[in-house]
């Protein structure tokens, strides 16, 4: 591991920051925080009225509120990170996930003023947002794509169902800005191909401001799979192995694991060093997941992400790789600290989302924690910015904690979660623990290989 | 009006009065809430950037902070409207707008926030007796932070 003083030693010049604007807030602000303390930096955490009483407050080298708790007032309002940034002598911005990570005019906004973005540049965030691009230039890199045209649908009716009918029923029609399953439409024979069109034709138009849509294979039973990557400027590129995210309620994750169980080495590897390949062709920087469905033995992309993700903490795990200090390193100029050779996938590693919610109706359950416990021991990781008193926010995301496992096998590491989740309490505000503690009960999700509806499924039999 | 002055010199100033960077401080202030800013210039030239009417109902639509449970009730305070560094003086004055134990009415300029180029003023809400400031000059402040206390009139 490289020391702090090694790295004041890049260059003749030295670092290219010393100072980080971490824009975001709960766990991933904590997490972020800890890697730049690592790696010697300092520390600008910035909050809304709503997150004063923040703990990350006490180890910050400058906490500062930038506006108003709703989140487009404080933390998606580009000008006041930029002048908070500005006023705190930041030379660098950590975006964290969500609110401005993926966000290119950001990026650039972030660049012109002087600033390094802790991510990849613009034009790629902007390309991956891009959904025919983005296929377009993984196809061009020889990832496995979902079958369907690399390019929008035309106007005519009579030309979408030639191109329906070549690539064969059922088909999903999606908004080439679209996102976090919205925008799109399962269509499963001819006859329903025409209204699908239009009305998904006008959500993309309202929802994302462009009407462009694409088309592609639906496949009926898929797994969730994600291939990580960092990449650094100099031109290396390296994937982390991958992850299995397929237990989701409603396009949300709640319980992800690395690796994906039951997936041929062999078959992982391949696509994997296709991914590198993608990034090192596109100029990509940074940290990056290529997201995919796997069904009967084959990856199919679906879209990547250009930022930190929540889940990656299973990876580090595996892989024994600090995924947020190398983001750091690789904007300070720095080449990655591992080559392909050197990454390993060791044990197996779970995590389960704790959010304060209803395990029931899942209704967010803002309010006081009363009291706040977490597990320990060999292989238990906790991120959280919770403790014993702190207030639960309802203009933010309800996630409150991250409980990770790590151990040799998988049913070790299902058991250690087991006894992880047993340990947990968090009184005073309603959580999904309960949910979890019945999955990891669940003989179908302890076998392993669950589809991405396996979840909804399952949840809807519990109601019954 | 939310409204600031601030006295450039030199090739900062020829670079204040680049269109392009005008309107991206035009912009910030926009999305910052903030209706105009001045900038004086050393030889006298004096610019005024106004931002689009949205500054305005933004600005109004800022919830506002309230009183933490410490405060005494029969305290008023004075807030930073954005994130940057207290100036008790205006760099372009000599004497603070007002002095502790005087009377102010509101709206009146109690001091300072500055970031980079712009300085935005820090306002009394109510009339009273300036009781007190919280920090020094030069102190990072943030948004919503109380910088002057005001005991208001009976």
């Amino acid at each position: 591991m490289m020391s702090p003083v090694q790295m004041r030693c890049h260059g003749e010049s030295g670092l290219r920051f010393e100072r980080v604007l971490i824009a975001n807030r709960g766990e991933i602000a904590m997490r972020v925080q800890r890697a730049c303390r690592e790696l010697g930096l300092r520390t600008v955490m910035i909050c809304s009225d709503a997150d004063r009483d923040a703990p990350y407050r006490k180890t910050a080298d400058d906490f500062v509120c930038i506006g108003p708790a709703a989140p487009g007032q404080s933390y998606l309002n580009q000008a006041a990170v930029l002048l908070a940034a500005r006023a705190t002598g930041a030379g660098a911005i950590h975006p964290g996930y969500g609110f401005l990570s993926e966000n290119a005019a950001f990026a650039e906004a972030v660049e012109r003023a002087g600033l390094i973005f802790i991510g990849p540049p613009a034009s790629a965030i902007r390309t991956m947002g891009d959904k025919i691009a983005a296929k377009r230039a993984m196809i061009e890199a020889g990832v496995p794509c979902v079958p369907g045209p690399d390019a929008a649908l035309p106007e005519d009716i009579r030309s979408i169902e030639t191109i329906a009918d070549a690539i064969g029923y059922p088909v999903i029609v999606k908004a080439a800005g679209g996102g976090g399953g919205r925008g799109m439409r399962v269509v499963h024979n001819p006859s329903a191909l025409s209204d699908a069109v239009s009305v998904t034709r006008e959500e993309a138009r309202r929802a994302f401001g462009r009407p462009e849509l694409y088309m592609e294979k639906f496949l009926e039973h898929p797994r969730h799979i994600e291939i990580q990557v960092l990449c650094d400027e100099h031109g290396n590129a390296v994937w982390l192995g991958h992850r299995d995210c397929s237990m989701q309620r409603r396009h949300q994750k709640v319980v992800e694991e690395a690796p994906a169980p039951g997936i041929p080495a062999e078959i992982v590897a391949a696509v994997g060093e296709r991914c590198a390949n993608a990034c090192r062709q596109i100029g990509y920087r940074g940290a990056g997941t290529f997201e995919f469905l796997y069904e009967d033995g084959e990856f199919y992309f679906i879209e990547m992400n250009t930022r930190l993700q929540v889940e990656h903490p299973v990876t580090e795990m595996t892989s024994g790789i600090d995924i947020v200090r190398e983001q750091l390193r690789v904007a300070q100029g720095l080449p990655l600290t591992i080559s392909q050779v050197d990454v390993a996938a060791h044990g197996h590693s779970f995590e389960c989302r704790i959010n304060a919610e209803d395990p029931f109706t899942f209704a967010p359950s803002p309010g006081r924690i009363t009291a706040a416990e977490f597990s320990g021991g060999p292989g238990v990781r906790v991120d959280s910015h919770v403790t014993t008193g702190y207030k639960v926010s309802p203009h933010y995301d309800s996630l409150i904690a991250k409980l990770i496992v790590h151990a040799p096998t998988r049913d070790q590491a299902i058991r250690r979660m087991r006894v992880a989740l047993a340990d947990t309490r968090i009184d005073g505000i309603s959580t999904n623990l309960r949910l979890h503690q019945e999955l990891f009960e669940d003989p179908a999700f302890c076998a392993g290989e669950t589809d991405i509806h396996y979840l909804e499924k399952w949840l809807g039999e519990r109601k019954k | 009006m939310t409204k600031a002055r601030k006295r450039k010199s030199g090739s900062l100033a020829e670079q204040v009065l680049d269109p392009a960077t005008l309107e991206e401080i035009a912009l910030w202030l926009e999305n910052a809430g903030v209706r105009s800013i001045e900038i004086e210039t050393e030889g006298g030239r004096l610019v005024r950037i106004v931002a689009g009417e949205d500054a305005a109902s933004h600005g109004a639509g800022m919830d506002r902070p309230v009183l933490g449970p410490t405060e005494p009730p029969s305290v008023s305070p004075a807030k930073a409207p954005i994130a940057g560094h207290f100036l008790s003086v205006h760099p372009a004055r000599h004497a603070a707008e007002a002095a502790i134990g005087a009377s102010v009415r509101p709206e009146q300029i109690l001091g300072f926030v500055s970031v980079g180029p712009l300085i935005m003023p820090i306002h009394a809400e109510e009339a009273g007796t300036l009781g007190a400031c919280t920090v020094e000059s030069g102190d990072l402040v943030g948004y919503g932070d109380t910088v002057f206390l005001i005991e208001p009139a009976q």
